[in-house]
């Protein structure tokens, strides 16, 4: 018994069940709040039950129209955060190697880093259309941040190493492999996949200003206009989750990728 | 080799046309104090800080041994030394030096878990493996504790009468520079005031040998400015 006791015990306090266990009560402390606001508020219009909510949600699962939309929501935010990625970090890379780029690059991130978001997003719409205007927008906004992530990281690689790396003549194909992306990859990966779930939000919002046709976004701002407030709240619950689920499988990946080589 | 250098810094001149002799395959120790420029002489040598002034002949590649050993901390020690080694450098080689150096057992030990003084063995091991006709070492026992660092200079001692590198070895510490060099050179106010030929019995020599050399280099250290 004393042995069962400790088994228990051991598993519940491994890493990998406390951080669920954690998640789940942060979760049951959400739900808990929402139907405590809901009986409070009383007004199904402005907040719908949970019961029904999560009905919804389950209803829609099956449905073939949300499916599309979904996926050409997480296709556009992929397509954002891939090229705001390969943009900032090429930049970064070039801020990096040659620092009269960093001078000149610096007031241009600050620039698009404070643009208004969806004031930039009226003026594309007039340009382009409400399929790519959502693309555009979230990569105007995640480059700089990309930029930002990349460019800290090579900054912080170490400079002592860096030194004896050019006393040696070592071949800078060799620094980069062996120095640099070993060096820089695990935080820009870490910031990757917090930008990742960031990208979803981003397209998400851009969706719903633009109306876009088969779209998470064209979905909740159709349930708005229609006053379908259970749709709209179970939009919103599957944006959330699909969000912090990328971000999960994000960091699990980085975790992997740059964890397998340490075990001895 | 000859070195004449200038170094200057915005608010402080190091150096003004510092000269030194630098005698091929030997131990040339260039022993001052804290702030005395010693390590800017080095990465003056090394090609890392700008001069004014020449170093004769031009050194085409030096190989150094830092005050921390500077390992990439996610490589084994097999993987370090193959990082710098050129690549003329066999396997067999490698496998030669971490012997050599008595790191056989820890080659494929990521450096991050290496103690203090395996990842200096590992530095002594990758710049022993260089090709580098200079060899440049910047207190590289100073971190050390005694039993340690006697121990690693018996290591070096060991390892560099069998390739006699030209070494500049800089240090603040007396007894170290009594062990291991052939000349000794006292940097002070930027400038080189006394010269000492080493003689000894034994190199290394024992640790608190040679009192009257110890003695007279003390006493040069010491000297004030006034006097000269």
């Amino acid at each position: 018994m004393k042995e069962q006791n400790k088994k228990i015990e051991y598993f519940l306090q491994s890493p990998f069940i406390k951080k669920g266990l954690w998640t789940l009560l942060s979760l049951l402390f959400l739900l808990i709040v929402w139907s405590v606001v809901c009986l409070i508020v009383g007004n199904e219009y402005l907040v719908p039950d949970l019961i029904q909510t999560l009905k919804v949600a389950m209803n829609l699962l099956g449905e073939t129209s949300f499916w599309r939309a979904v996926l050409s929501t997480i296709t556009r935010s992929l397509i954002a955060f891939a090229s705001s990625f390969i943009i900032g970090g090429g930049f970064a890379v070039l801020a990096y190697v040659f620092p009269r780029f960093e001078k000149f690059f610096s007031p241009i991130i600050s620039f698009f880093r404070s643009l208004p978001t969806m004031a930039v997003l009226l003026i594309i719409l007039l340009w382009s259309n409400s399929s790519i205007a959502p693309i555009i927008v979230a990569g105007l906004v995640l480059t700089p941040m990309c930029y930002a992530s990349v460019y800290s990281s090579l900054v912080r690689v170490d400079k002592e190493l860096i030194e004896m790396s050019v006393v040696y003549r070592v071949p800078m194909i060799k620094r980069i492999k062996r120095l640099y992306l070993p060096s820089a990859l695990p935080s820009v990966c870490g910031y990757g996949a917090r930008n990742l779930s960031f990208a979803l939000k981003l397209v998400v919002s851009a969706e719903i200003m633009s109306n876009t046709f088969q779209s998470i976004g064209g979905e909740m701002q159709f349930s708005a206009l229609y006053d379908k407030t259970p749709l709209l709240f179970a939009l919103t619950l599957f944006v959330f989750l699909s969000g912090y689920l990328l971000e999960c499988l994000g960091l699990l990946g980085c975790k992997l990728f740059f964890s397998g080589g340490e075990k001895e | 080799m000859r070195v004449c250098v200038s170094k200057e810094y915005p608010k402080k001149k190091l150096f003004e046309n510092l000269e030194l002799e630098i005698p091929d395959n030997r131990i040339l120790c260039v022993l001052g104090e804290s702030g005395a420029g010693k390590t800017t002489l080095l990465n003056i040598l090394a090609g890392l800080t700008a001069y004014e002034g020449y170093v004769q002949p031009k050194v085409s590649q030096t190989a150094y041994i830092f005050q921390t050993a500077r390992l990439l901390p996610h490589l084994t020690a097999k993987e370090n030394l193959l990082y710098t080694a050129n690549e003329r450098v066999t396997e067999e080689k490698i496998d030669e030096t971490l012997e050599r150096f008595e790191l056989k057992e820890f080659s494929d030990r990521k450096a991050y878990k290496l103690s203090g003084g395996e990842k200096q063995r590992v530095a002594m091991a990758r710049a022993f493996l260089s090709s580098a006709e200079l060899l440049l070492m910047d207190e590289p026992f100073s971190s050390l504790d005694i039993a340690l660092k006697l121990r690693l200079i018996g290591t070096f001692a060991k390892a560099w009468e069998k390739d006699k590198k030209t070494t500049v070895f800089v240090t603040h510490d007396i007894e170290e520079a009594l062990m291991l060099s052939n000349r000794i050179v006292v940097l002070k106010n930027g400038k080189i005031t006394s010269e000492f030929e080493v003689e000894r019995k034994e190199f290394p020599s024992k640790y608190g040998e040679m009192n009257e050399l110890r003695t007279r280099v003390l006493r040069s250290l010491r000297i004030d400015n006034k006097g000269e």
